[in-house]
């Protein structure tokens, strides 16, 4: 379980997030929603320690951020991380060479799915291409958990439905995914537990299939009722 | 150390297109100073000796004989040295900052990978030594031949051919980056490491604290300069107390207590306050 426990963080004087308390299980995908702004990515980057925060405690599995904890935990941004000079190929060998858990068959069977080619170079990738190169890149990895940062930020429809359809797959079964989205709509019905975030505090977290068959609701309709009150 | 290894080819094999490009130009460079060095002073032995028929050994009295030795100090030998000492000084810069501002951001990478974040400076440092090691070492393996192009230009009776050590001897640069005395190699040494692990720490400062950062990378980059230059402060106000050779271990000593400094400040900084 990723465990977040009052997690404060400013830049300055501002408030970044403001006692960030919800948890992630394992074999769960849970959501961070919220609009530009509200704390999505530095919360993700926060869990990976690619940013630092000033109070409260983050675990993964019980135990603090270790090197050893990051063969457990695989970090998908929305930005490309590998160098642009490297094929797909390349990138796979850098993994390799520093990833015990790194799953070359694995990630063959993904870029299979995703049609796209070994030779091809990081730099001629395009938008849609690179984000399923990056969640290639994290899935690949025999992880505990994953956490991703908008994957359907800025992509074309197919791309959109060619990623969504990895949410439903066995590449995500048994393991905890964090996702950040301002587009719920595309992997709502996937998502097992919405965290609704604003001002860089938690304004509401919920279970979404009991709220559907309790309440009779949506995430969306959730969504509405918290944010436009 | 297997996996740092493993960082340190990576860096090593970044910089490499780059660095083949410097070695290249190193022998272009110097090789072209020997050619035209040779060409000049074969037509000054073919103009006195063969037309205006001076004697070899006057000739050879009133202009001494040819050496390699005698353009180790010539423009085109410096120029690719210093050259190359500018471009792997700017890439102690640039190795950090590459991460972090080229296109992609490789530095999410770097700092997401199973190893001791501390291993990352470590293995850029390792690489930026193999550089500066490796230019040294491919200089004087580059000497012979370029000796080999003035005995193909220059007839043995006006030569003076120079062993390894003479040619080093005889090049000032080298005369500092290889010293005869092993202490001296170490000293030399140990201050450029130094120098780069306390610019690296300056740059860390930066990457963690961004617009404040700058001025405390150059508040702790005074400091340090402050520190190592603090003996002679000392030796104005004991009006001349200490040795020069005291002066130069007080020194040699606060750049190595500034480096272990440095490096738990680095280590600190990259695990608790670096941001992406």
């Amino acid at each position: 379980m990723i465990k977040l426990t009052n997690i404060e963080k400013r830049y300055g004087r501002k408030k970044i997030l403001n006692g960030v308390t919800f948890e992630a299980d394992k074999g769960q995908i849970t959501c961070l929603i919220g609009i530009n702004g509200a704390g999505k990515t530095t919360i993700l980057q926060s869990i990976m320690g690619l940013t630092p925060y000033q109070k409260g405690e983050i675990t993964i599995d019980g135990e603090k951020l270790s090197p050893k904890m990051l063969e457990k935990i695989t970090y998908i941004p929305d930005t490309m991380t590998l160098l642009p000079k490297m094929r797909i190929k390349d990138a796979f060998q850098f993994m390799d060479d520093f990833y015990q858990n790194w799953n070359g068959e694995r990630a063959k069977e993904i870029l299979e799915f995703f049609k796209l080619k070994e030779d091809e170079r990081i730099s001629q990738l395009s938008k849609g291409n690179t984000a399923k190169v990056n969640l290639l890149m994290g899935l690949a990895m025999e992880a505990d958990y994953i956490l991703m940062d908008e994957p359907f930020s800025g992509i074309d429809i197919f791309s959109r439905e060619q990623i969504a359809d990895v949410f439903s797959s066995h590449l995500v079964e048994d393991r905890g995914v964090i996702i950040t989205t301002h587009e719920i709509s595309d992997i709502e019905h996937l998502i097992d537990k919405a965290v609704l975030l604003a001002d860089g505090a938690v304004k509401k977290e919920f279970m979404t299939e009991q709220v559907r068959e309790e309440e009779g609701k949506s995430v969306i309709d959730v969504m509405r009722e918290v944010y436009q009150g | 150390m297997k996996l740092f290894g493993k960082l340190v080819n990576f860096e090593f094999r970044r910089f490499l297109p780059i660095y083949i490009m410097l070695l290249a130009a190193v022998f272009l460079l110097q090789a072209a100073g020997v050619l035209y060095y040779a060409f000049m002073v074969k037509s000054e032995i073919t103009e006195s000796v063969m037309k205006l028929g001076i004697p070899k050994e006057q000739f050879l009295q009133d202009n001494g004989y040819v050496s390699i030795g005698n353009i180790l100090s010539s423009f085109l030998f410096t120029l690719p040295i210093v050259i190359a000492a500018v471009t792997i000084f700017i890439y102690v810069l640039f190795i950090w900052y590459r991460d972090w501002l080229g296109k992609n951001t490789f530095i999410y990478r770097l700092l997401m990978l199973p190893v001791k974040r501390i291993q990352l400076f470590f293995s850029k440092l390792a690489a930026i030594l193999i550089f500066v090691f490796g230019l040294i070492a491919y200089q004087v393996a580059v000497l012979p031949a370029l000796q080999v192009i003035l005995k193909l230009i220059i007839p043995v009776d006006y030569r003076l051919d120079l062993t390894i050590q003479g040619m080093i001897r005889s090049f000032y640069y080298l005369k500092f980056l290889l010293p005869e005395k092993f202490i001296d190699f170490v000293i030399n040494y140990g201050f450029g490491t130094a120098f780069v692990i306390i610019l690296f720490t300056m740059i860390l400062i930066e990457r963690s604290y961004r617009f404040k950062g700058v001025f405390m990378a150059v508040f702790y980059g005074i400091g340090a300069l402050i520190l190592v230059f603090s003996p002679y402060i000392l030796q104005i106000i004991v009006k001349g107390y200490f040795y020069e050779t005291e002066l130069l271990w007080m020194q040699f000593a606060i750049a190595i207590i500034l480096s272990a400094v440095s490096v738990f400040f680095s280590n600190h900084l990259l695990n608790r306050k670096i941001r992406v």
